[in-house]
């Protein structure tokens, strides 16, 4: 399936959602919990609350599945939901000590591009992300992830699709020297 | 219902619960209409009731009329990024939003100015706290209606941000009744126009900053409550 064809899918099960059709929903959820799950996991630093996250935000798209305008892509709007859900549930939970890294099984399911995973090997790609700052950490994994151009990032974040792309040029060359002084283990 | 068996189970019993179809929401500018119609109507009611301001014509229709009706452009500008902001993944930037907030609180401050300005300096005459309340009071009684309006087309949406939604739909809502307030208030000091008449478009900008608040700390006290969720 191209890129193209994915985004008609997305478009198309939404339209036949919003008309009442809940196996869509189903669909929907098999095609992108594993995206959700692995952009709320480079979020949130760990897999269960990725999980219930994911879970918060089917919950939320559900009540709120009448705001999505049909036409629209449905990946910012789908994605401004699942960040919004872990914005609140950071405000909401007590923060914890970032005192431990996650395992190798933890890591988030989110496949790599080509071009990121030419930096290194997928455990130490996620340790050194780990290390950038919330805001280039979300533009790298929604733009070089994810694959969502500028102009999306830039509405999922609430900024400018420039300022998203300086951030995710920004946490390139952040990972690229993290990753060569070899802060993290390859 | 059929085919639901691969959702988490509090998922599927909320779609259980609620399948029905629903309209999707119309775009922001369509929605947008519904304010317009009820600027126009305030604008065109409240000073026809109360009589436009006796220096109207040594204001002249530029500083009069035009003067109101730009603040009406930039008031539905701004309820226009509030309806934008209710839908997730529509919100524009930081710096639009941060940039029409506070340019709407200047571009009031400028018809205040310039007003002053043409009608001589005056200064400001007797009673004046009296007649600044009695303006305040006006001035959001006018805007009421328009907060409560962007507040209902808000709140059928989801904002990623309700504050900011909040904040736009108030401040839009101010500078709409400050439009129609411009026609109908006879004091020009320049305190009077700064304190009681910003002091209104502040209040009303506020009063929406406060719903958004809370909606979101509904909306977080939700998500404290909520049980964790079974992987599906």
């Amino acid at each position: 399936m191209t890129e193209g064809d994915r985004h008609e899918r997305l478009q198309a099960l939404m339209v036949a959602y919003q008309g009442g059709e809940m196996q869509a929903l189903a669909e929907l959820y098999e095609l992108m919990r594993p995206q959700l799950k692995g952009f709320l996991q480079g979020l949130s630093w760990d897999a269960t609350t990725a999980e219930d996250l994911v879970q918060e935000t089917f919950l939320h798209l559900h009540r709120a599945r009448h705001t999505y305008e049909p036409g629209r892509p449905v990946r910012p709007w789908l994605f401004g939901i699942a960040r919004n859900v872990f914005l609140m549930h950071r405000r909401s939970s007590a923060r914890r000590a970032r005192h431990e890294q996650p395992a190798a099984e933890e890591l988030p399911e989110l496949p790599i591009a080509p071009e990121a995973e030419r930096l290194t090997e997928r455990s130490a790609l996620w340790r050194a992300l780990e290390r950038l700052g919330e805001g280039r950490r979300e533009a790298v994994m929604l733009h070089h992830l994810l694959e969502m151009d500028f102009k999306q990032v830039g509405a999922v974040l609430g900024i400018a699709a420039g300022t998203a792309k300086v951030r995710a040029h920004r946490g390139i060359a952040e990972l690229r020297r993290i990753l060569r002084v070899g802060e993290v283990g390859s | 219902m059929k085919g639901l068996g691969g959702l988490p189970e509090r998922l599927r019993h909320e779609v259980e619960s609620d399948a029905r179809p629903v309209r999707p929401l119309a775009p922001a500018w369509v929605r947008l209409g519904w304010v317009l119609l009820l600027g126009l109507c305030i604008g065109l009611v409240v000073p026809a009731l109360v009589g436009v301001r006796p220096d109207g014509d040594a204001l002249g229709p530029f500083l009069a009329w035009g003067a109101a009706l730009a603040q009406g452009a930039g008031a539905l500008w701004l309820v226009f990024l509030a309806l934008r902001e209710a839908v997730p993944g529509q919100g524009l930037p930081l710096g639009i939003r941060l940039a029409s907030v506070l340019g709407g609180g200047v571009f009031q401050v400028a018809v205040g100015v310039a007003t002053w300005a043409r009608l001589g300096m005056p200064e400001p005459g007797p009673a004046a706290v009296a007649k600044g309340m009695t303006c305040v009071t006006m001035e959001t009684a006018i805007g009421l209606p328009a907060v409560l309006l962007t507040a209902l087309l808000v709140a059928r949406a989801w904002a990623v941000r309700p504050r900011w939604a909040g904040l736009l739909g108030g401040a839009g809502a101010g500078l709409l009744a400050d439009a129609v307030q411009h026609l109908i208030c006879p004091v020009s000091d320049l305190q009077h126009v700064l304190i009681w008449h910003g002091g209104a478009v502040l209040l009303l900008s506020m009063s929406g900053w406060l719903a958004g608040t809370l909606v979101e700390r509904q909306r977080t006290r939700g998500e404290r409550s909520a049980t964790p969720l079974a992987p599906g």
